[in-house]
């Protein structure tokens, strides 16, 4: 049977059932029947606990679908659900494919067993036959680098060891849909880089479905997501869409107390203008290469969130001595990233950030005014103004469309309260490019190759 | 591939062990070499287990008490042999049977972690038992072989009547795996349970020893049949009841049947309750 799709989940729930004595499993067994029968109301005796509740999505061959959610919002219930480890209370789950789960390395391991016994073991569970196995085994345990362990018994074993086999075991068992938990990180820094080139390429033909709570891993390894809140689907979409209302809803719940919006309209903002001053003139004649980036202006009425403490007047790039607003910049030159605002409510400790993501939403860099200021907090009244500059030299971007997202908030990185973050404060785009691989480029000095003249003498010796 | 649906035809108990046969010989291999681990002499304990058992028998029960199995010409290694006979059937039932309760309850990996055919867990703990047994069986042949200078040919049929042993411990392991996982009581009865049934059967005494009125108790026990005929093929080296045999088989292989249907339909509430 093939289809377009991987994974079609319809109304799914699983509901525990909370029993507060061992006995009254054995009552609900046996006496609402009982009770029924004596034409009485049945007694209840658990309490009933919705982990998920009526989800339904579908997940398309060769699509990557992301799941994010805080903790105990049921996304490893839900995951359990797909694997198959749980039974669902309602709702059916139709997979087509071979199913690889990345939950818990190494779960299914007996720690009597030897590495080999359980790969043989994870792998036939998997529904690899006894020639599949063999024929991959070289393959696997090249993979895990194991080495001459891979006959002692797994107890013996380091947890990087143990999740090193049993990532390899999942990496050939040829799986149609990979399910994979955030816990993946793990091993050393070179196996992690091991198990994301894995990953990139299985992702060009299978199915993935991606449990994390952290946006940004969901942002940059998924095209869809869905928000998981309390056993419900928040929302789902693009990645980007739903990781950004992930994100303003992550910061809302930490809101810890409610600003006064009277204040708000008295004031007139008055932008620090100044003539636009194109710094390629200084360039022109410089070679083709140049990295030019178009900045657009300012949009402060787009998405954001925040409790309106203080209002974003506007934000932009400027130049190195923070005089001209700049709507073109060339990669490597010094600038300085400028916001300006008001607030709308007294601030104790006010703090300014600003970072550049991708097209996909990936942060590529991005700085705030706490280290600066935690010594001396700055504090403002209702309607002062301020402008925060944070002089840099921009890096080199590949060609594209890049955003910057502002923010202003109260408090201190651990413990803040979001005034106001404006989604795509303003965009950037690069037009021409020098680099052409990584996220962003730095300016090199002069790149040469000398000859080494000892090499040579010892050539013709 | 659609939704997660567990068999429940009567095929089905003997499709749970082919399908999944190269796992269950590698846990069941395990299951006998680790219990033999660290050990000094290895698997010979297994020989040396029951050929200790077998002479403990022999000097305490007709040595120290006298008892006596009232066949003339008996000898004492021929009660010893007899009450060995009986015994291996015995302990292959309990050993499974001990074990059961617990089977779920301690892979609760397997159940919440990942995707294992559970059913299988109960034929490993069996197959174990049969292997066992299947020493045992050896050590008594070896032994009556020694003592007689002759073997029975019926000896050859003691796996005929392993057979429909065999499928009643694994259906009312299946039962017992299942219904540990819920009322963990279960284990600590298991044990008090088998050696009742060791007492009220043929083992250490034969059947008409037994008072007429509580006969019924003696042969309510399911393993009193196969007891007596164990000690025909072995000892006496008398044909089995091919008849009772059949009837046995056709009702040992419906509980096991209900064993494996009752498993399957639980099965979807361990990881609730683990």
């Amino acid at each position: 049977m093939s289809s377009e799709w991987a994974i079609r989940v319809h109304n799914l729930s699983k509901t525990y059932r909370l029993y507060a004595r061992p006995g009254d499993r054995g009552k609900q067994w046996i006496l609402p029947a009982v009770q029924k029968c004596l034409g009485r109301e049945p007694v209840q005796y658990y309490r009933e606990v919705h982990a998920v509740e009526n989800v339904s999505f579908e997940v398309k061959k060769g699509e990557t679908l992301g799941i994010i959610g805080r903790n105990g919002s049921g996304k490893s219930t839900l995951l359990q659900l797909i694997v198959g480890t749980l039974t669902p209370t309602g709702g059916t789950i139709d997979i087509d494919g071979r199913v690889a789960a990345l939950l818990e390395l190494g779960a299914g391991f007996h720690p009597e067993f030897s590495g080999r016994e359980n790969v043989f073991l994870n792998a036939s569970l998997l529904g690899l036959s006894q020639a599949d196995i063999d024929a991959q085994l070289d393959d696997m345990l090249a993979f895990a680098e194991i080495g001459a362990s891979i006959d002692q018994p797994v107890k013996t074993y380091s947890s990087g060891m143990v999740v090193r086999l049993a990532f390899a075991v999942m990496a050939h068992v040829k799986a149609d849909i990979l399910v994979i938990d955030e816990a993946l990180a793990v091993g050393d820094a070179f196996f992690v880089q091991k198990c994301m080139r894995f990953l990139r390429t299985f992702m060009e033909r299978g199915t993935v479905l991606f449990v994390s709570h952290d946006s940004s891993a969901i942002l940059n390894l998924c095209h869809r997501a869905i928000w998981l809140e309390n056993g419900q689907i928040q929302i789902q979409g693009s990645s980007k869409t739903v990781t950004e209302q992930y994100l303003a809803s992550e910061h809302r719940s930490e809101t810890f107390c409610s600003p006064d919006h009277s204040a708000q309209s008295d004031i007139v903002p008055r932008p620090l203008t100044a003539p636009l001053h194109d710094m390629r003139l200084n360039f022109i004649n410089q070679s083709h290469l140049r990295n030019d980036i178009e900045i657009f202006s300012f949009q402060g009425k787009g998405r954001g969130f925040g409790s309106g403490g203080a209002r974003i007047v506007t934000a932009g790039i400027f130049d190195h001595e923070a005089k001209h607003e700049l709507s073109w910049v060339i990669g490597g030159e010094a600038v300085c990233v400028i916001v300006q605002f008001v607030a709308s409510v007294a601030i104790r400790r006010v703090v300014v950030g600003f970072f550049i993501k991708d097209r996909l939403g990936q942060i590529l860099f991005g700085d705030n005014t706490h280290l600066t200021t935690n010594a001396h907090p700055i504090s403002l009244d209702v309607g002062e103004e301020a402008v925060a500059c944070f002089p840099f030299r921009i890096p080199i971007l590949p060609q594209g469309v890049y955003f910057a997202d502002v923010a202003v908030a109260d408090g201190t990185p651990s413990e803040h309260m979001q005034l106001q973050w404006i989604h795509d404060a303003f965009r950037l785009e690069s037009r021409t490019s020098s680099t052409s691989t990584g996220l962003i480029g730095v300016p090199f000095g002069k790149i040469e190759i000398r000859k080494l003249s000892r090499t040579k003498e010892a050539l013709a010796s | 591939m659609a939704s997660r649906q567990y068999g429940l035809s009567p095929l089905m108990v003997f499709t749970s062990m082919s399908s999944h046969w190269n796992l269950l010989c590698l846990l069941t291999k395990r299951e006998i070499v680790s219990r033999y681990r660290g050990s000094l002499l290895g698997v010979v304990w297994a020989f040396l287990h029951p050929t200790v058992m077998l002479a403990v028998y022999t000097i305490v029960f007709r040595g120290a008490f006298g008892m006596r199995w009232g066949r003339d010409g008996e000898s004492a290694m021929d009660f010893g042999l007899l009450l060995f006979s009986g015994l291996i059937i015995h302990a292959l039932f309990a050993e499974s049977i001990h074990r059961a309760p617990y089977l779920i309850v301690n892979h609760s990996n397997y159940v919440k972690k990942i995707v294992f055919p559970l059913e299988i867990l109960a034929w490993t703990s069996l197959g174990a038992a049969l292997f066992h047994a299947a020493i045992s069986a050896l050590v008594l042949i070896v032994f009556y072989g020694v003592l007689h200078h002759s073997l029975h040919w019926t000896m050859l049929l003691i796996p005929v009547l392993l057979l429909p042993l065999a499928l009643v411990t694994i259906g009312i392991s299946w039962f017992l795996a299942s219904a540990g996982v819920f009322l963990r009581d279960l284990g600590h009865a298991s044990g008090p349970v088998t050696t009742v049934m060791l007492f009220l059967s043929p083992v250490f005494y034969p059947a008409s020893a037994f008072p007429d009125s509580y006969r019924v108790l003696l042969y309510a026990n399911p393993l009193t049949f196969l007891i007596t005929q164990a000690q025909d093929v072995l000892i006496w080296g008398k044909a089995p009841s091919w008849v009772g045999i059949g009837l046995y088989c056709v009702c040992s292989y419906l509980i096991a049947w209900a064993g494996l249907l009752w498993f399957q339909k639980t099965r979807k509430a361990f990881a609730d309750v683990l």
